[in-house]
């Protein structure tokens, strides 16, 4: 798990250039003021580190870091088959 | 009036799309796909048109005919040069739609994805097995004649090949990169209109450089100027087109200037954000060994072009090699196919005022009248799919909505006659942004504007609030998040007002133009006494907020 907020804070800290720690409890639009790009380049940044395929259906339920975390653990446990 | 006319249009190559494809197949050339780990595909333009063909034949098994319009929802990839190429060549129309955004909101897409299918009355939908499983409420509002089929699964089918001729004034294709969400704009181009646009672009690609020309790009291909300026010119030319996602160049903005390095590639467009992107997000380490001397077409399109972000890009990446000639600002719209002036080549971008979008492409004339803009030539479209009336004069002009001025022969914009706020290359009704605060407490129901205001990248979204009059604190957050939330769109400038400043029609409704005006000179302000303190107050707070 640290392994991925480590990287969800890379993420904000490199590529989008956001100053501050990040929190398990922080909402990716009302905290870290993600607009659509931003939440882009995370899900793509994930994928490319963890080797797995976030879904457009995931959407559904992730508010916060700590709901994305737990989001790419299950795809990790659970990768879906692609075609 | 002022009148500009481009030079005359060379006779196009081809008769119609299918034509180019097969002519394409017999040089060498061809697109390359390129993944977020900068691994390629080859696919040669003459194993895109052999796919093609077997696609064709499985269309016409499962009962598509001439004429029919087939909808396309794809991410770039090879299935989607199935699925384009198979339509035109089974004789119908392909209409590329969105594809949804990882993590983006589903219902908007579901809305989206019906009016789309509906308004150009689609018989079937292509796609793949990863968005097919989203596209389930969509079909079921539509109701496309043959359902939906998967790419890959007819190719599979195929047990021959087809090839229809097709002619000049068929329909090639229907985009959508003009409309709103809100109103969706079926604009309808023949292959008379699309090769007339594509012949006048290619007189920009002489084959007069140390190496040939070839092409990047990252964006859409249900997009005007991804699908024609970049897949479409490169099959007419013909020449090497390299494609990524535009999902990978949002992410990592360094691979789309390695890739152009890599390749040596001479053509890559991209509207101003991608520019002011890279500027903000590319690291030197993340360009080490790139060389973008072979660049001489940077064309910049498809929305306001700031001229800070110009400059920047240019003193960026003057290291790199960038030569800043390249940059090419253009001005276009999906009615005239796409390219409607272009700025001289390898000249460079000339500001007065605003940025010179340049001359007339060949064959395309333009009139500015009362600041008005309007176009006229042979790859602007007639009518908009499934309308009764025609988009254009019956002299043959089509108002832009555009409002711009002449100086110099040259092209400027400096605004629109219509509603609307474009971002990232992206047209937005204003209602997507005021209905999308619908519910927040504070917040006067009903009584939000949003408008386009120029910022220093570019431009940006304001929101003019009118709160109930009792100020809940934290409301300008609230107000931020929610649009956020619900169209991805981060507002830079957020003004809540008393109840009654936004200027209103005599029935009440409110004006969004005018809103703007005020905001822009200052003048917004709430009904009743004006106090030269509270005038005072208005200006410093727009300062701090520009």
């Amino acid at each position: 798990m640290d392994e991925i907020v480590e990287e969800i804070a890379r993420i904000l800290r490199e590529e989008l250039g956001h100053a501050r720690a990040v929190r398990l409890e922080d909402e990716l639009a009302r905290d870290l003021q993600l607009d659509s790009v931003g939440v882009l380049t995370l899900v793509v940044g994930l994928e490319n580190k963890f080797r797995m395929a976030l879904d457009e259906q995931d959407a559904v339920g992730v508010r916060t870091v700590a709901d994305l975390v737990a989001l790419v653990q299950r795809r990790r446990a659970h990768p879906e088959p692609r075609t | 009036m002022t009148l500009l006319r481009g030079e005359p249009l060379p006779p196009s190559r081809h008769a119609t799309l299918q034509r180019a494809l097969a002519a394409a197949a017999a040089s060498p050339k061809g697109l390359c796909f390129l993944d977020a780990q900068e691994r390629e595909r080859a696919l040669p333009f003459a194993e895109m048109h052999a796919r093609a063909r077997k696609f064709a034949w499985s269309l016409q098994a499962i009962g598509i005919r001439p004429g029919d319009r087939v909808a396309l929802v794809l991410p770039t990839s090879i299935d989607f040069m199935d699925a384009f190429f198979g339509t035109l060549l089974a004789g119908a129309t392909p209409v590329p739609l969105y594809p949804p955004v990882r993590l983006g909101r589903l219902d908007e897409f579901h809305e989206r994805t019906a009016r789309m299918l509906s308004v150009s009355s689609a018989r079937l939908l292509l796609s793949d097995a990863r968005i097919a499983r989203l596209l389930g409420v969509a079909l079921g509002r539509a109701r496309p004649a043959l359902n939906l089929r998967l790419v890959s699964e007819l190719f599979d089918d195929a047990r021959g090949e087809l090839e229809l001729p097709g002619a000049p004034q068929d329909l090639a294709l229907i985009q959508f990169s003009s409309g709103t969400t809100v109103d969706p704009k079926p604009v309808a181009l023949t292959h008379a209109n699309v090769l007339s646009n594509a012949a006048a672009i290619d007189t920009f690609l002489p084959e007069d450089l140390p190496w040939p020309q070839s092409g990047v790009s990252w964006l859409p291909l249900y997009h005007d100027m991804g699908l024609i300026g970049c897949l479409l010119l490169a099959v007419v030319h013909p020449g090497d087109m390299t494609l990524l996602g535009p999902e990978i160049f949002l992410a990592r903005p360094a691979l789309w200037l390695r890739a152009i390095s890599r390749k040596r590639a001479t053509i890559s467009v991209a509207p101003n954000f991608a520019f002011g992107l890279c500027v903000k997000r590319i690291r030197d380490e993340e360009l080490e060994g790139v060389d973008l001397s072979s660049w001489t077409l940077a064309l910049n399109g498809a929305e306001p072009i700031a001229p800070a972000v110009l400059q920047r890009f240019a003193d960026r990446f003057a290291k790199f090699g960038f030569d800043p000639r390249a940059l090419t600002p253009v001005y276009g719209l999906s009615e005239a196919t796409l390219a409607v002036t272009f700025t001289p080549r390898r000249r460079g971008a000339r500001v007065v005022r605003a940025v010179s979008v340049g001359m007339p492409v060949p064959g395309m004339e333009v009139r500015v009248e009362r600041g008005q803009i309007a176009v006229r030539g042979p790859s602007v479209m007639k009518r908009y799919f499934g309308r009764e009336q025609d988009a254009i004069s019956p002299d043959g002009w089509l108002d832009t909505g555009d409002l711009g001025f002449v100086e110099d022969g040259e092209l400027f914009i400096s605004g629109r006659a219509k509603d609307l706020v474009i971002l990232r290359g992206k047209n937005h009704a204003p209602q997507e942004f005021e209905d999308a605060l619908d519910g927040v407490k504070g917040v006067r129901a009903g009584c939000a504007i949003a408008v386009a205001v120029p910022g220093e990248e570019g431009e940006e979204l304001a929101l003019l609030v009118e709160t109930d009059g009792v100020l809940v604190p934290g409301l300008e957050e609230a107000v931020r998040t929610s649009v956020l939330e619900r169209t991805g769109i981060r507002a830079a400038l957020v003004r809540l007002l008393k109840p009654g400043t936004l200027p209103r029609t005599s029935s009440g409704k409110l004006r969004r133009s005018e809103a703007r005006r005020q905001l822009l000179s200052f003048e917004l302000r709430p009904p009743g006494k004006v106090t030269a303190l509270g005038m005072a107050k208005e200006l410093v707070r727009s300062w701090l907020h520009s």
